[in-house]
């Protein structure tokens, strides 16, 4: 156990990545070794590809608080688009540990998020998952990197809970997932912060009661203003065998397909979240969209 | 095709549906199929939940969510006020409406079944529409009487002693059948007949009285696929004979798709991960298959095509 | 100018609502509310009101559906009681949360089990918390009175409002009403126009919508500011009737309190025989009193503490059971006097529950023993109209 009595952990990542057993799985191990931990949620009405965040508390005695940590001592990222748009420092001070599931080095990120002198881990979670598992199921990986990040268990020790989590339901995935936990663990790099601190912006003021429409109630379309495009991991590309035949826009579930004069001109960055239907539901013959890899914005 | 681009949106994107989630399609699908303006009433459901989060909405037509199991009762309310307020002359515009009522199989076959009837029976003047995703997919993936034989679910999970839910799904098209309104149909969003599901909605906007329409709506999460893959799965129910598209015309029932070729049940079910279980328990795929063909052939009976 | 009639409660609200001719009315019959909905079902039958009436095919679906009607733009009454209240309670909240002026009457009566469909608070009691102004009164007339006054209240606050009387005692017993000319209603209540409607195509807007915990409470917080302002709104409509008519009501009625040394605390029809107890009592010697709840919710709670602080000992009538605590006026009354440096002593009596009827001499009872113990200096202890001694067997 590091010197602290208490160890609270903010996990950020999107609905369908597996993050909430992420965030179970350390508490688990603790509690099966008789210490004291907790794992909570926050949940809400988002679907697959959400942001949401999830905590782990990991302590040495009993913990009574069960409300979510509000100052995390460490900050897992799980999807590092995640990064542009969430307040992944928030609450915490500048003996933090940011872990984020990145190619990049450590450096540039913590230069990105204007870290501070807080210690930033990064593992490239991702391609780990994918040449282990053959999925972007980047948790046990991270999982490695917390490890190494905090020796708050032994690597022996969290290798024998995965095998004992995985191993009665599929062993197919038992090895690739322990290989994922121990490059997790040996392939994580650091960079310990240096530069002075930038002062966080503050979180910009809500409406008070009296500010907000009376029930709640609503003028249509306010959704337009809020961005799913970050949901994102492929998107779509237009080529000229287009011949205009709508079908993607009648198809598309985020009204993301841009038409003008009658023509299908291009994507909605702002809304697509690259569910790939329009590529699929363009006729076989004509096959004007394909799928890429990476959120990119798609074009307009 | 063109003309479609000019007319009423229902949805804009920025909700937090799914990626590849079936229900703005459908949605979006009916709505564009009225020749007058909409004004929706919205049961709770995934479709709720995620395109009305405060202080965003991502709906562009009036809309009103009051709970889970009552969407047809709060229709029939609008619907009086409605006419109310048009014999007043005292509507805030002066032009024919349209009330459209939405829910889920939750909302639909089970919680909500008896508000459904209620204003069947009353004769309503409303447009319903039941996004059935075979399950209660908001709270989670849980089983509905609308879950098919066999499916994975988690309150009929799969597991040593069980192979998912034990109980044949209900009929509900048929019970609102048994209603007598002017215009049922069923319908799905599928490409190999891209315009049979807004067709189906513009007789139902017609439609003197109430009018129904039961729409397979693919979860890419709860049934396990793919979400590119939402609209190939619907073409798979309806060329399987699984999910018929069918409508009820004032008593009399027509096929609107025939499958050239029926595909086997075994190609619905290997192509989610719900059924998974099944695939190597060929007695039980057989039994499956058996009540699929009977119900086509039951069906092919009422629509006069034996 | 008022004309006297002879009718039951009932037939007094339905005659209202005849005069009011709401838009719409979306009901379910029930006992012993269902003469409403009979006799306005006639009305419509003989051509005499242009409302559209909806008779669903349960409670929950007729609050349902006034909550549609309501949110679409529309004037909007329902009438009920008892299992009906209990089987709408979760649409009671939806129709205030979403801030709809529906008026609904309610005929008093007891929860099953065991059934009985006679008077009691227990169902509205049961949805004191569900953000409806409650009025109670204590005769058809008053109801009469107060379901005008109602559509006026619920317009002015934006919330919707429970106009409840006894069941059978007030709803089906014949009284001498003085009803006023459909003109005067009519011009009274005015034409709604509602702030927002469903059916404003060119304003679209989404009713209805899901709030997370940064949102919630601060739209909850709305809700309690409007019932807060509610208390404003009511006087002042019954002011306005007052000028007009010559009737007020107010939030409470007092009875002899000013020089009372005891008094009891009651909602409903019992007021009547406790005004007589009150007679009696004085003529014993004993300073009687009574204060008589109108406004339930929003409770008027300054008010009653500068009413009730100079009294010895309150009996406060509680005409439903709370198990495993006190009755609910009793914790209201409580909560009011608790800030006093010096307050009465305050008792609970649980009485006439499935229409048990608290019949004179034991109104007098309850009064002589809240007397006794002033003069002992001692509390009386809560009580509870139930049988205590058997056939000893």
């Amino acid at each position: 156990m590091p010197e602290k009595q208490t160890l609270e952990i903010r996990w950020h990542g999107r609905g369908g990545q597996g993050i909430v057993t992420a965030a179970k799985m350390p508490a688990e191990v603790i509690i099966k070794q008789n210490g004291h931990a907790l794992a909570s949620q926050e949940y809400g009405p988002e679907r697959s590809g959400a942001p949401i965040k999830c905590y782990t508390t990991i302590s040495n005695t009993e913990i009574k608080m069960y409300s979510q940590p509000e100052h995390p001592d460490i900050v897992i990222v799980v999807d590092s688009t995640l990064l542009k748009t969430e307040p992944i420092l928030e609450g915490t001070n500048e003996n933090a540990i940011i872990i984020v599931n990145s190619s990049h080095e450590p450096e540039n990120i913590a230069r990105a998020i204007s870290g501070g002198k807080r210690k930033v881990w990064t593992v490239d979670a991702t391609a780990i998952a994918l040449q282990e598992l053959g999925k972007n199921f980047p948790n046990t990986t991270l999982l490695g990197a917390l490890i190494r990040a905090t020796e708050l268990v032994s690597l022996e020790n969290i290798l024998e809970k995965v095998a004992e989590g995985l191993g009665k339901k599929n062993a197919a995935l038992l090895e690739g997932n322990l290989q994922a936990v121990r490059r997790g663990y040996n392939e994580a790099r650091f960079y310990q912060g240096s530069e002075d601190a930038v002062p966080s912006t503050p979180a910009p003021p809500q409406k008070a009661w009296y500010e907000i429409e009376e029930a709640g109630t609503l003028p249509a379309g306010t959704a337009k203003k809020y961005s799913t495009g970050d949901w994102r991991i492929t998107h779509p590309v237009l080529n000229e065998q287009c011949v205009h035949c709508m079908l993607c826009w009648l198809f598309c579930p985020d009204n993301a397909i841009v038409v003008k004069n009658e023509k299908v001109i291009g994507f909605d960055p702002e809304h697509c979240k690259g569910c790939g239907i329009c590529a699929e539901v363009c006729p076989p013959k004509i096959r004007a969209i394909a799928m890429e890899e990476g959120g990119e914005p798609c074009e307009k | 095709m063109k003309k479609l681009l000019q007319v009423q949106e229902a949805l804009t994107g920025g909700h937090r549906l799914c990626a590849g989630c079936s229900e703005s399609i459908i949605a979006k699908q009916v709505v564009m199929a009225s020749p007058r303006p909409v004004v929706a009433i919205l049961a709770t459901s995934c479709l709720e939940v995620a395109t009305t989060i405060y202080p965003y909405t991502a709906w562009m037509i009036p809309l009103l969510h009051v709970a889970f199991e009552n969407v047809d009762a709060v229709a029939s309310g609008v619907e009086a006020a409605y006419l109310a307020l048009k014999k007043q002359s005292t509507l805030p515009h002066n032009e024919d409406l349209e009330i459209l009522a939405l829910g889920g199989d939750g909302g639909t076959y089970d919680i909500g079944l008896q508000s459904l009837s209620g204003a069947l029976e009353r004769k309503a003047r409303i447009r319903r529409i039941c996004f059935c995703n075979e399950g209660y997919m908001n709270t989670g993936i849980q089983r509905s009487s609308a879950t098919p034989f066999g499916a994975h679910t988690t309150t009929t999970p799969r597991g040593n002693a069980s192979f998912g839910k034990i109980e044949w799904r209900k009929d509900l098209t048929g019970i609102v059948a048994a209603h007598h309104i002017p215009y049922i149909g069923q319908a799905a969003p599928v490409t190999l007949k891209p315009h049979d599901l807004r067709i189906k909605a513009a007789k139902g906007f017609e439609a003197d009285g109430p009018a129904f329409l039961n729409v397979l709506a693919p979860c890419s999460r709860g049934w396990g696929f793919e979400p590119k893959d939402t609209i190939a799965i619907a073409n798979l129910a309806v060329e399987t004979c699984y999910w018929p598209l069918f409508e009820i015309v004032e008593g009399k029932w027509n096929l609107t798709y025939e499958p050239k070729i029926k595909k086997p049940i075994r190609d619905w079910l290997a192509a989610q991960k719900r059924f998974e279980h099944l695939l190597t328990d060929e007695p039980l795929i057989e039994y499956i298959q058996k009540r699929i063909d009977e119900e086509w052939e039951a069906l092919l009976k009422k629509c006069d095509r034996k | 100018m008022r004309k006297v009639i002879a009718a039951t409660g009932n037939q007094a609200i339905a005659i209202a609502l005849r005069q009011i001719e709401p838009d719409v009315m979306c009901a379910y019959p029930i006992t012993p509310s269902t003469q409403i909905m009979e006799t306005y079902a006639q009305y419509i039958a003989d051509g005499i009101v242009k409302t559209e009436l909806r008779l669903v095919e349960s409670e929950h679906s007729a609050m349902s559906a006034c909550i549609g009607a309501s949110a679409a733009g529309a004037r909007v009454v329902t009438a009920s009681s008892s299992q009906g209240i209990a089987l709408m309670h979760e649409i009671l909240y939806i129709a205030s949360g979403l801030r709809l002026p529906i008026v609904m009457a309610v005929a008093n009566r007891a929860l099953s089990a065991p059934i009985n469909i006679h008077g009691d608070h227990s169902d509205t009691m049961g949805s004191r918390d569900a953000g409806w102004i409650q009025l109670y009164a204590k005769n058809a007339q008053e109801a009469y009175d107060t379901i005008i006054q109602a559509i006026r209240i619920a317009e002015g606050a934006r919330l919707p409002v429970m106009v409840c009387f006894d069941g059978f005692t007030i709803s089906h017993s014949v009284q001498r009403i003085e009803i006023l000319e459909d003109a005067e209603v009519k011009d009274f209540i005015g034409v709604y126009k509602p702030e927002h409607s469903l059916l404003d195509i060119k304003r679209s807007k989404t009713f209805g919508t899901f709030a997370l915990p940064n949102f919630y409470a601060e739209i909850k917080y709305q809700q309690r500011d409007a019932m807060r302002k509610a208390l404003y709104i009511i006087k002042d409509i019954d002011t306005e009737f007052l000028n007009r008519f010559g009737t007020s009501y107010g939030l409470f009625e007092t009875y002899m309190l000013e020089d009372a040394e005891i008094a009891t605390v009651v909602i409903g029809s019992t007021a009547g025989t406790l005004k007589y107890a009150t007679d009696e009592m004085r003529k014993e010697g004993i300073r009687a009193g009574m204060l008589r709840i109108r406004a339930f919710r929003p409770f008027p709670a300054k008010d009653i503490t500068d009413t009730l602080k100079h009294l010895k000992a309150i009996m406060v009538l509680d005409r439903t059971d709370s198990p495993g605590t006190d009755g609910p006026l009793y914790q209201d009354i409580c909560s009011a006097l608790i800030d006093m440096p010096i307050h009465p002593s305050i008792s609970n009596f649980m009485y006439g529950l499935g229409g048990r009827e608290l019949a004179l001499e034991k109104a007098k009872r309850i009064y002589r023993d809240l007397a006794d113990a002033t003069r002992k200096g001692i509390k009386v202890e809560h009580g509870y109209d139930v049988r205590t001694e058997g056939v000893g067997r």
